[in-house]
């Protein structure tokens, strides 16, 4: 994707520790102009803390961070050309919703005319043209997260930083927001860096998605890839929804490799670099999985089969949801509600069905190096 | 059915209650205004010779301007000590942060004849001159626990990601401090600045241990007081009673500040 040695900017071997824990490990990144690169990860991974040094917040211990070539690693928050949207609402409570997206502006002497024209072209751009005069307390979840975002784009920053910013809000505002957040870096072409630990919210925005895990990059692709073929085992689990079942490599068998999962084989699409013996996982989609409950007859060739048992059947408006028991482990699938189930129901057998080439097999590893001391979770700073 | 009629004991134990706290502030103020100069019932009629009596006694105006002096030197450095300190212990953590706070707070709960004799002490091993100055120290000490305690309380409930976010829009430490943080808090430190005046308007103890010869308007009444009956006494006291009244009044709308 991008070479790290010249992209816009560059995270160059950055350590940072609290407490002796090391919280990001000689992490490298780099993220081109006009990216929307996301840092995916569960919390304690260290995403914030590295999204804190590229404002300027937190220094690293060892390592640099430049921008556009040049080196800001010991540059002052105040002084980097990047602004940064809070988890938290950060508004100022004691200026209204004009001057707080102004405050940027201000200090740094935009002349007054520009200014108000800058404000009112940032409001609109997050859509809330008339909210100037507003107080900042009257202001709902949503709309306070679109004027901080405002009073961060106003400055044109270099890279605009976003620390999970909609993590606070209710599902139906979150969805809208994400809609609105990328429509926005459409239109405005900035390099945006986004860190959020819901893997929805990575995939839909994102160009470029870096999965974290204990202070190291576990993979980063973009979102189709990362989700057809996942590079490994933590990545399978956390990125979609579905089961990742843990067995030994059998062989391998053209396309396909054969998994043998409790004794059981089981086809999926070919893994690279394993060898039969090797432990390796086989990722099986929800919504990659077919659900027969006449029998094996009348099955197209080539699916790869496995008899079961509805446990439990979940009706969740556009998909089913169905625990499907299978020699002894729970298997989740889920289909369009639109389609007809065939008179299944709880309790009733039912044959499991998937395409090789949709499950993906991965190698049983931790990509990360083994650190030690990382398993505190130091991301929350001393206030 | 029929109600009985029940004497309504905690009502009139109320009413005696509030007499008993009020009646001294009435007649204080009452007899500021009478004609006579006798303390006695009946009144009168009403006069403000006592007033122009004091405003035109030296002895009076200038315990007044000894008294303003030193309210507002102890205020202005009980609002910068008070204000840094508060800052100190809420925004960083460092060891014997707990301790600091604790003992920032103590000198409120020693005795006032404790702290009067201890200044006293001092000032005469170090060999300082009584003036009005030791007793703006004296009061400065007095004083810096209870706006302390405003301050800090405060700023408990102050977000300092607020700092970060204006650092990031490009405000450096100063700028953030004069454009973030004192508005955001700054009606929480009138409010202290004004309780800190009244307390030191009509503070006795500390003052009568370091005060050198000029004397503050709680101790010339005091000493006016002890001397004769004049009902001048009178007139100042509502002075002084008026000054306190008006500062905590002030205070009290920036207090709302303090609870939301």
């Amino acid at each position: 994707m991008s070479d790290p040695s010249n992209a816009y900017l560059q995270i160059r071997s950055v350590t940072k520790a609290f407490g002796g824990a090391a919280v990001v490990e000689d992490f490298d990144l780099g993220v081109d102009k006009g990216e929307f690169v996301s840092l995916l990860g569960p919390s304690g991974c260290g995403k914030t803390t590295l999204l804190r040094m590229v404002s300027g917040l937190e220094f690293p211990d060892s390592g640099a961070i430049l921008l556009e070539g040049k080196d800001i690693t010991a540059v002052p928050t105040h002084k980097r050309p990047v602004n940064t949207v809070f988890q938290r609402v950060t508004l100022f409570p004691h200026l209204n919703v004009r001057e707080n997206v102004e405050f940027g502006l201000r200090l740094r002497h935009v002349p007054k005319a520009e200014a108000s024209g800058l404000v009112r072209d940032a409001l609109e751009l997050v859509k809330l043209p008339d909210f100037g005069e507003r107080a900042v307390r009257t202001l709902s979840g949503g709309q306070a997260q679109r004027v901080a975002l405002a009073r961060a784009l106003v400055n044109r920053p270099k890279v605009l930083l976003l620390d999970e910013p909609l993590s606070a809000l209710d599902l139906q505002i979150r969805r809208e927001l994400q809609v609105q957040l990328k429509e926005i870096h459409r239109e405005l072409q900035g390099t945006f860096v986004y860190v959020t630990h819901d893997q929805e919210e990575a995939l839909s925005m994102s160009d470029r998605v870096v999965v974290m895990d204990k202070g190291c990059i576990i993979q980063a692709c973009a979102p189709e890839e990362l989700y057809r073929a996942p590079g490994s085992m933590f990545v399978a689990s956390f990125v979609g929804s579905g089961n990742v079942w843990p067995g030994t490599l059998f062989e391998h068998d053209g396309a396909v490799s054969v998994v043998s999962v409790d004794g059981v084989p089981l086809r999926g699409a070919r893994v690279a670099d394993a060898s039969p013996g090797d432990p390796v996982a086989i990722v099986l989609r929800s919504e990659a999985i077919q659900l027969h409950a006449g029998g094996t007859d009348g099955l197209p060739d080539g699916l790869c089969q496995m008899r079961g048992t509805v446990a439990t059947i979940l009706f969740v408006g556009p998909v089913i949801n169905y625990k499907i028991d299978v020699d002894g482990r729970r298997l989740t699938a889920s289909r369009p509600s639109r389609e007809d189930q065939g008179g299944l129901h709880e309790g009733s057998d039912v044959v499991v069905a998937w395409r090789p080439e949709d499950a993906p097999i991965v190698r049983d590893e931790a990509a990360c190096p083994p650190t030690p001391a990382t398993s505190v979770p130091s991301e929350k700073r001393t206030t | 059915m029929r109600r009985r009629f029940r004497i309504p004991w905690l009502l009139i134990f109320t009413i005696l209650v509030f007499v008993f706290l009020f009646a001294p502030i009435i007649l204080v103020v009452l007899f500021s205004f009478n004609k006579t100069a006798s303390l006695t019932f009946p009144f009168h009629g009403f006069t403000l010779r006592w007033y122009r009596t004091v405003l035109e006694s030296p002895t009076f105006m200038s315990a007044i301007w000894a008294s303003v002096r030193v309210g507002l030197f102890t205020v202005a450095l009980t609002v910068i000590i008070g204000t840094l300190a508060a800052l100190g212990v809420t925004r960083y953590s460092f060891p014997g942060r707990r301790a600091l706070r604790t003992f920032l707070l103590l000198p409120a709960a020693l005795p006032g004849l404790f702290m009067g004799t201890a200044l006293l002490a001092l000032f005469s091993v170090a060999q300082v001159r009584l003036s009005l100055w030791t007793v703006t120290a004296g009061h400065l000490v007095y004083v810096l626990p209870y706006f302390f305690l405003v301050a800090s309380t405060r700023l408990d409930r102050f977000d300092f990601l607020l700092e970060e976010s204006a650092r990031d829009l490009g405000a450096g430490p100063w700028t953030t401090l004069r454009r973030v943080t004192l508005p955001i808090i700054g009606p929480s430190l009138i409010a202290g600045a004004l309780v800190a005046f009244s307390l030191s308007w009509d503070e006795v103890m500390i003052t009568y241990f370091t005060i050198g010869n000029q004397n503050t308007l709680p101790l010339v009444i005091y000493s006016t007081v002890k001397q004769s009956i004049d009902p001048s006494v009178n007139a100042v006291s509502t002075l002084l009673l008026l000054g306190s009244l008006i500062f905590l009044v002030g205070a009290r709308r920036f207090v709302a500040d303090l609870q939301q």
